[in-house]
């Protein structure tokens, strides 16, 4: 028992002793894991500041553009991050003044991520000049900074050029005039805005000495960053050779010495320059010729239709039409020297003559017709025809039309002419001025036109266009199923046929070139009538609206037979001029 | 009798000699959990104000948002700071080119800005290194042209 007992309180000293053990390591194991929690916070206090970091990273703010508004700089500012960037302070530095003066004010934009704010400036107390150079630089509340640079355009040399177009200058014609301008300022990505100023001057004066503007530069341009910008200007310039004419380039507030002049110079028209402005310097002619142009003591029409197509009068003091045809027989006379003619216009008869075989002439050399620039006139007579040897025929003699004017002889070619050894039908294509298809309408002499001057610009007006047998012989026709076929020019629109009593209904189709072709068959015999026989097609369109005056050309010709044994092709054709006048 | 009588002496030394070990072990064990809780706590205060300096210095966050060069008699500067963290600031030094030129101290409050001048010759057109240190110990470093 008393072993036992001793055992005992050996025992109670070692659980108390544990006792105080367990305490003491609680404690020590409990004051180890607050540590660790420490250093937990501490890792995300790291976490969290390099998410900010991350997050500032994805703040890309800049100063897209820098101008001045309402004496306020108006600055637009863009965020090409995903994170939303808070603008909180501008700087402002006078770049100009000396000293440097800076000036720096709190601001409040929030500019979301990929989104832009405009006018930031216009609320600051802060006057800009557009003629002062500015530093600008915007802080974000995160630190983030963005910059940019106001150079007023008055401190700035900017590369120009200037290009007159053409340099030696026919008078009386257009000069264009190229500015280019381009924005080579380094220390901005703002477009450069400019007011172009452009000034000319001619060195004769007096009479027929002048400069106009017809097209002036626009009085803004926006240039981007590094691109080049051509301001056109258009004059017209009259003058005697060898005057110059200087033009002069540069913009409203450019740096002093900052501006480009060229000159030109007026010249005779040379044979090279012809050549090359032969568009702008000679006339246009076309032809209305009969087919066939058939044995017959009547008269056919031809017609040569000439354009103006400069900018000054033109005199014309000869017209020649001349057939040529291969026969070797050298007895084909399309007419005779000396034949019979009926004047139209010009209408003075001594004026017109066949001054040999083959050839039909209209003569004013003392006072040659004078026509208007931009104007058409048509020279119309009516001729007889001689003939081809027995047995022959001639469907294609070559037609050369000659036209004598002030500024040079010019010659056309390519067209024909048909006769037949026997007797046909006088075939012609010609525009009237009514649906009057007798003697005093279609027939008659003083209604057949070759071309309309004075149109107006979309409009809707009535044109009428004839298909006649011009000989009063009954027995001499064009069979049944002639076609008069129309090709009404592109730019006029609307087509549509009013009136075409003695063909069958005419077809209206679009082509793709623009051209609106009106196709009418002849219901009977064209010229089996003892007074002669026209058939007018008549049909109305909108005129064009071209920005100057222009002249259009409508084609007609007729596509047929004749009744004559054996049977000879009837071909007509007319070249018929339509001048469209813009107020 | 007398055996019994030796028997009880020495159960009473026993029993004396237990409770003296027990009330030993009780005194000893009671000033370890004393000492032991006294030295944890102390611990922890210390390890909590480590801590707490550390994750201020972590929340720190300033940027030099501006130096602006002058001359006002004499040649100064103008330092301006910006505190972009979300804690107070307190801005004890600034260097220039490795050159101590302010230690006034001042304290900036979170996202506020403060501007910093002192007297201080500067170059046109020279790199100037500004180092601006805080009392936590934060310091930005960064390099204008005056």
């Amino acid at each position: 028992m008393m072993r036992t007992g001793e055992k005992q309180r050996k025992g109670l000293s070692t659980v108390v002793a544990g006792v105080f053990m367990i305490i003491v390591m609680s404690s020590a194991i409990g004051v180890t894991a607050w540590t660790m929690q420490q250093q937990d916070r501490v890792t995300d206090e790291i976490l969290a500041k390099t998410g900010e970091k991350l997050s500032r990273l994805n703040e890309v703010l800049k100063i897209s553009e820098v101008g001045i508004a309402n004496n306020k700089l108006n600055i637009t500012l863009s965020n090409d991050g995903g994170s939303a960037s808070h603008a909180k302070a501008i700087y402002i530095v006078n770049e100009t003044a000396v000293p440097k003066q800076q000036y720096n004010y709190d601001i409040d934009y929030l500019v979301d991520g990929r989104a832009t704010v405009k006018n930031v400036g216009q609320t600051l107390a802060f006057t800009a000049k557009n003629t002062t150079s500015y530093s600008i630089r915007v802080i974000t509340e995160s630190g983030s900074t963005a910059s940019a640079e106001y150079l007023p355009i008055a401190s700035t040399h900017i590369p120009m050029t200037l290009y007159v177009i053409p340099p030696t200058i026919t008078t009386g014609e257009n000069v264009t005039i190229l500015y280019a301008v381009t924005n080579n300022v380094t220390t901005s990505n703002s477009p450069l805005t400019i007011s172009p100023k452009i000034t000319s001057s001619i060195s004769c004066a007096g009479v027929g000495c002048t400069l106009t503007k017809i097209t002036a530069a626009p009085s803004k341009v926006v240039i981007h960053k590094g691109a080049t910008v051509l301001v056109k200007e258009v004059y017209r310039a009259d003058g005697p050779p060898s005057t110059t004419i200087t033009f002069n380039a540069s913009y409203t507030g450019a740096k002093a010495g900052n501006f480009v002049t060229e000159k030109g110079t007026i010249i005779v028209v040379t044979l090279s320059q012809s050549v090359i402005t032969s568009i702008a310097t000679k006339p246009d002619m076309y032809l209305i010729l009969p087919g066939p142009f058939g044995l017959s003591t009547q008269h056919g029409l031809w017609g040569a239709v000439v354009v103006n197509p400069t900018n000054s009068p033109m005199k014309i003091s000869r017209v020649l039409m001349t057939a040529f045809t291969g026969s070797h027989t050298g007895a084909t006379q399309v007419v005779q020297s000396g034949c019979a003619t009926t004047a139209i216009a010009p209408s003075t008869a001594s004026e017109w003559s066949c001054p040999h075989d083959n050839q039909i002439q209209w003569k004013r050399l003392g006072a040659p017709l004078t026509l208007s620039p931009g104007d058409t006139y048509t020279f119309l007579v009516r001729a007889q025809p001689k003939g081809l040897p027995p047995g022959e025929e001639e469907p294609g003699a070559t037609v050369t039309a000659t036209v004598y004017t002030d500024i040079g002889v010019f010659t056309k070619t390519g067209y024909t002419v048909g006769m037949h050894s026997i007797s046909e039908p006088l075939g012609n294509v010609y525009m009237t001025d009514s649906t009057d298809q007798g003697t005093s309408g279609a027939l008659n002499n003083a209604k057949m036109f070759g071309h309309l001057n004075n149109v107006p610009p979309n409009t809707n007006k009535t044109f009428y266009v004839v298909f006649a047998d011009l000989d009063t012989d009954a027995n001499t026709y064009i069979n049944a199923g002639g076609r008069l076929i129309i090709n009404v020019p592109p730019g006029f629109s609307n087509v549509t046929v009013t009136f075409s009593n003695l063909y069958s209904t005419p077809t209206i189709t679009q082509r793709a070139d623009g051209i609106t072709q009106i196709i009418g068959v002849t219901t009977g015999n064209t010229g089996d009538a003892a007074a002669g026989e026209a058939k007018v097609i008549a049909f109305a369109a909108i005129t064009p609206s071209p920005a100057q005056d222009t002249t259009y050309l409508m084609f007609a010709f007729v596509d047929g037979v004749t009744n004559s044994s054996p049977q000879f092709s009837a071909g007509a054709i007319a070249e018929m001029a339509i001048e469209i006048d813009v107020p | 009798m007398a055996l019994r009588s030796r028997h009880s002496r020495r159960g009473l030394s026993t029993i004396v000699t237990s409770v003296m070990l027990v009330a030993a072990v009780g005194i000893m064990g009671s000033f370890l959990v004393a000492w032991s809780n006294s030295s944890f706590t102390a611990q922890q205060v210390t390890i909590a104000n480590q801590t707490d300096s550390k994750i201020n210095l972590i929340r720190e966050s300033f940027v030099v948002e501006d130096v602006w060069f002058y001359t006002q008699g004499v040649e100064k500067m103008n330092v301006t700071l910006r505190n972009t963290g979300d804690v107070a600031i307190r801005i004890t030094h600034i260097y220039i080119n490795n050159t101590q030129v302010w230690n006034a101290g001042q304290t900036i409050n979170a996202t506020k800005v403060a501007e910093i001048s002192f007297n201080k010759d500067w170059n046109p057109g020279s790199p100037q290194a500004i180092w601006v240190k805080t009392q936590r110990g934060s310091e930005v470093k960064q390099i204008w042209k005056s």
